[in-house]
C-alpha cells in the first residue's frame, strides 16, 4: 500500500504546501512565502529569493506536449553563470512515462534538454567528438548559481547548481550538457526550439514568449534543409544542365553558310556592300556572324543588315575591331584583336543576304565575313552555372557570418584562432 | 514452488508468499510485518511507501530475457537528489530478480551480492570501476534517506537508512548497483533496458499525462 499524504510545511511561515510531485520533490519554493526548503531531514529554510517573476513565461504546472508526451511544469528556476555573470532560465519538466526533462531559455531561445545513459564521448574526455552521426563542439564551461526559484524540485537545485562544472556541446540544433561534480556525472541531450514551438506546446500565447534576441547557441542556420543537401542538389542541377548542354553542342549543325572577303575597292562609290543570297535552313536556329580585319594602331567599324530575302525581315547589329600594338620600355604591347564575333538567336530559316556598311580608316582596306549556321553557345550554360553558384554561396558566406556570431559569446570558439 | 500463506500477526490478512527465497513479506492490508528472514543485525520496522509517480504496481507483469515476471514487492530508497525503486519480480520458477526504476529510467539485475573489496575510495563519480570482467564508470554516489518496502521481498539486507547508494555503468547497457554500508560494499550487476522491452502490463494508466 502506498501513501498518498504530500503536504509539508513551510519552516519559515508554517504554511502548508501539497506536494505536486509527491514523493519524488525533495526541494520546494513555498506557495506562501516563497522561501525555498528542502524536504525529510534537510527540512529548513534554505534560501529566500527576490522577485524575478518576469522571467517566467511559462507557468507552473502548465502542461505541454514534447515529443508526443505529456509534461508539466513542475519548478522554475533563473541561472546566473559566475564569471561573466549573465542570467537564464530553466523549466523542470516531468512526465510519469519519460521522467524528467528541461526547458532552457537564454534571450528567447529555448532548448529542450533530457538526461541520457552512458558518456556520449565513450568516457574519453576530448572537446569534439562525434555522437548519433553528428560532430559536437565545446562551446562552453561554466559554473552557475540559482538566484531565483520557484516550484517543485526533485533534486536540491540550489546545491545540485553550486557544486556541479557544466560543460556544453553544440551541434546545432543539438546540444549535449554534462553536468559533473564529486558526486554525480549527468549527461542530457537537447534540441533548439523556435518559441513558437514552445508556445503552441504549452498552449502560451506567443506575445507573452520573451523576444529572440541574437543567435542562439544551438539555433540551426537553416532547418528545411542541410548543407549536404544544397550541395548535392546544386551539383546535380549543375550536372544536368551540363548534359543539356553538351547534348544541345554535339547536335549543333555548326555549318558556314557564307564566307566573303572585300576591299573597300568593293564599295565603289556606294556605302554599302550587299552580299550574295545564302540559305539558312533548320527552323529557328541561332546566327553566329565572324568578322576579320587586318587592322594596325586603329580600328575597323561597321553595320550589319541581315535581311531576309522573301519577308524584307530586318536584323541589324553593329561591330567594331581594333587592334593597337606598340613598345614600351623594352616590352611589346597589345590591345584589342582583328577578330569580333556577333551572334544572333533564334533566326527562321529562309533565303537571306547580307548589307555591310563599313567604315573603313587609312591603313584599313580589307576585311573578311563568315556565317555561320546553328553554332554550339556556351553562354547560357556559363550564365546558368553561375547562377547555380550563387545561392550556395550566398548560402554558406551567410552561414559564416552566422556562425561566427553564435561563437562570438564562446571561450572556445573556433573563429577567433584565425586571428 | 508451492505458494505459502500466512496470516499477519497485526490484523489478522492472510499474505501468500510465491518466492523461493522471502526475505520479508510485508502485510498488503496494514503494512505491518508478517514474515521476515532478515540475516542483518538491523531489523526491518514498517515503513510505508511514499505515493511516486511510477506506474508499476504491485502484480505489474513484464518480460525480460525471454522470461515473464510478476512484481510482487518494492524496495524503496529514497536518495538526497534522487530515488530508487528495486521493484522485487518472480519468475515462473520462483526465483527472483530485481527491476530498478527511476524517473522512467529501468535497470534489471539478477539478485546476486557480490563483494567489492577495492575499496570506497574507488566509488565515486567519473571514476572508472572495475567488477568480475567489467570496466564500468560511476555515475553518482548519494547517501539513502530512508527505506520502505512493501509487498514480498527476495534477499536483501538494507532495512534502514544511511548507507551509500552507488551506481555505475559501461555505456547503454551494462550496469551496477553498489550499496556502502560500514566499510562493506557489495553490487548487484544487472542491464539497464528500454521500458518499451520490458513489455510491462497491468501498470498505473496516469490519465492526467495522456
Amino acid at each position: 500500500m502506498s501513501g498518498n499524504n504530500h503536504n509539508v510545511s513551510c519552516p519559515k511561515c508554517s504554511a502548508e504546501n501539497q506536494l505536486r510531485g509527491k514523493a519524488l520533490t525533495v526541494a520546494l519554493t513555498c506557495k506562501a512565502c516563497g522561501t525555498y526548503f528542502r524536504t525529510g531531514k534537510w527540512n529548513k529554510a534554505a534560501a529566500e529569493f527576490q522577485h524575478l517573476k518576469e522571467y517566467q513565461a511559462i507557468p507552473i504546472g502548465t502542461r505541454g506536449k514534447i515529443d508526443n508526451f505529456v509534461y508539466e511544469v513542475m519548478g522554475f528556476v533563473v541561472k546566473q553563470e559566475t564569471r561573466y555573470h549573465f542570467k537564464w532560465c530553466e523549466y523542470l519538466l516531468f512526465s510519469p512515462y519519460r521522467g524528467y526533462a528541461f526547458l532552457s531559455e537564454y534571450d528567447g531561445h529555448w532548448n529542450f534538454l533530457w538526461p541520457i545513459e552512458g558518456d556520449p564521448r565513450n568516457n574519453i574526455k576530448v572537446d569534439d567528438f562525434n555522437y548519433e552521426g553528428a560532430e559536437y563542439r565545446l562551446y562552453q564551461k561554466y559554473n552557475a548559481q540559482v538566484v531565483f526559484a520557484k516550484g517543485e524540485f526533485f533534486f536540491d537545485v540550489l546545491d545540485v547548481t553550486e557544486s556541479t562544472v557544466n560543460s556544453e556541446f553544440i551541434a546545432p540544433p543539438y546540444m549535449l550538457a554534462l553536468e559533473k561534480s564529486n558526486d554525480s556525472v549527468l549527461w542530457c541531450q537537447g534540441e533548439y526550439f523556435k518559441p513558437k514551438e514552445i508556445a503552441e506546446a504549452f498552449s502560451i500565447p506567443l506575445s507573452k514568449m520573451p523576444p529572440r534576441q541574437g543567435v542562439g547557441y544551438t539555433q540551426p542556420f537553416n532547418s528545411s534543409y542541410s548543407d549536404k543537401a544544397l550541395i548535392l542538389f546544386s551539383v546535380l542541377v549543375f550536372l544536368t544542365t551540363l548534359l543539356a548542354q553538351l547534348t544541345m553542342s554535339s547536335s549543333a549543325e555548326d555549318k558556314v553558310v557564307f564566307q566573303h572577303d572585300y576591299h573597300d575597292t568593293d564599295l565603289q562609290d556606294q556605302k554599302m556592300i550587299a552580299t550574295s543570297s545564302f540559305d539558312l535552313t533548320g527552323g529557328m536556329r541561332n546566327v553566329e556572324f565572324y568578322i576579320y580585319a587586318p587592322v594596325e594602331n586603329n580600328w575597323f567599324f561597321t553595320e550589319f543588315s541581315l535581311i531576309n530575302d522573301d519577308t524584307g525581315d530586318e536584323y541589324n547589329f553593329t561591330e567594331e575591331v581594333e587592334f593597337y600594338s606598340g613598345y614600351d620600355e623594352g616590352y611589346r604591347w597589345t590591345e584589342g584583336t582583328h577578330t569580333a564575333e556577333a551572334i544572333l538567336s533564334m533566326i527562321p530559316a529562309g533565303r537571306y543576304h547580307i548589307n555591310i556598311y563599313p567604315e573603313f580608316n587609312f591603313n584599313n582596306h580589307a576585311f573578311s565575313v563568315t556565317v555561320k549556321r546553328d553554332v554550339p553557345v556556351s553562354t547560357n550554360f556559363y550564365l546558368t552555372a553561375i547562377g547555380l553558384l550563387l545561392f550556395p554561396a550566398f548560402y554558406f558566406v551567410r552561414k559564416h557570418y552566422r556562425e561566427r556570431k553564435r561563437w562570438s559569446d564562446s571561450d572556445y570558439s573556433p573563429y577567433y584562432t584565425e586571428e | 514452488m508451492a505458494d505459502k500463506i500466512f496470516n499477519c500477526p497485526g490484523c489478522g490478512a492472510f499474505n501468500t508468499a510465491v518466492l523461493e527465497n522471502t526475505t520479508l513479506l510485508v502485510c498488503k492490508n496494514c503494512c505491518g510485518i508478517v514474515f521476515e528472514n532478515v540475516d542483518s543485525g538491523i531489523k526491518p520496522v514498517p515503513a510505508r511507501v511514499p505515493a511516486d509517480w511510477s506506474f508499476v504496481q504491485l502484480n505489474t507483469t513484464g518480460e525480460y530475457d525471454g522470461n515473464t515476471f510478476t512484481v510482487v514487492g518494492r524496495v524503496r530508497l529514497q536518495l538526497r537528489n534522487d530515488y530508487k525503486n528495486f521493484w522485487c519480480c518472480v519468475l515462473k520458477n520462483g526465483k527472483s530478480l530485481w527491476m530498478m526504476e527511476s524517473f522512467a529510467s529501468f535497470a534489471v539485475f539478477i539478485p546476486d551480492w557480490i563483494a567489492y573489496n577495492k575499496g570506497i575510495s574507488h566509488l565515486h563519480a567519473d571514476a572508472s570501476i572495475r567488477v568480475r570482467n567489467l570496466n564500468l564508470r560511476g555515475e553518482y554516489v548519494e547517501k539513502c534517506e530512508s527505506v520502505s518496502y512493501e509487498g514480498e521481498i527476495a534477499h536483501w539486507k538494507l532495512f534502514s537508512p544511511g548507507f551509500f547508494f552507488v551506481q555505475a555503468s559501461r555505456s547503454e547497457d551494462d550496469t551496477a548497483a553498489f550499496v556502502v554500508e560500514k566499510g562493506e560494499i557489495e553490487c548487484m550487476l544487472g542491464k539497464k533496458v528500454d521500458v518499451q522491452k520490458l513489455n510491462l502490463k497491468n501498470i498505473i494508466a496516469w490519465n492526467e499525462w495522456k
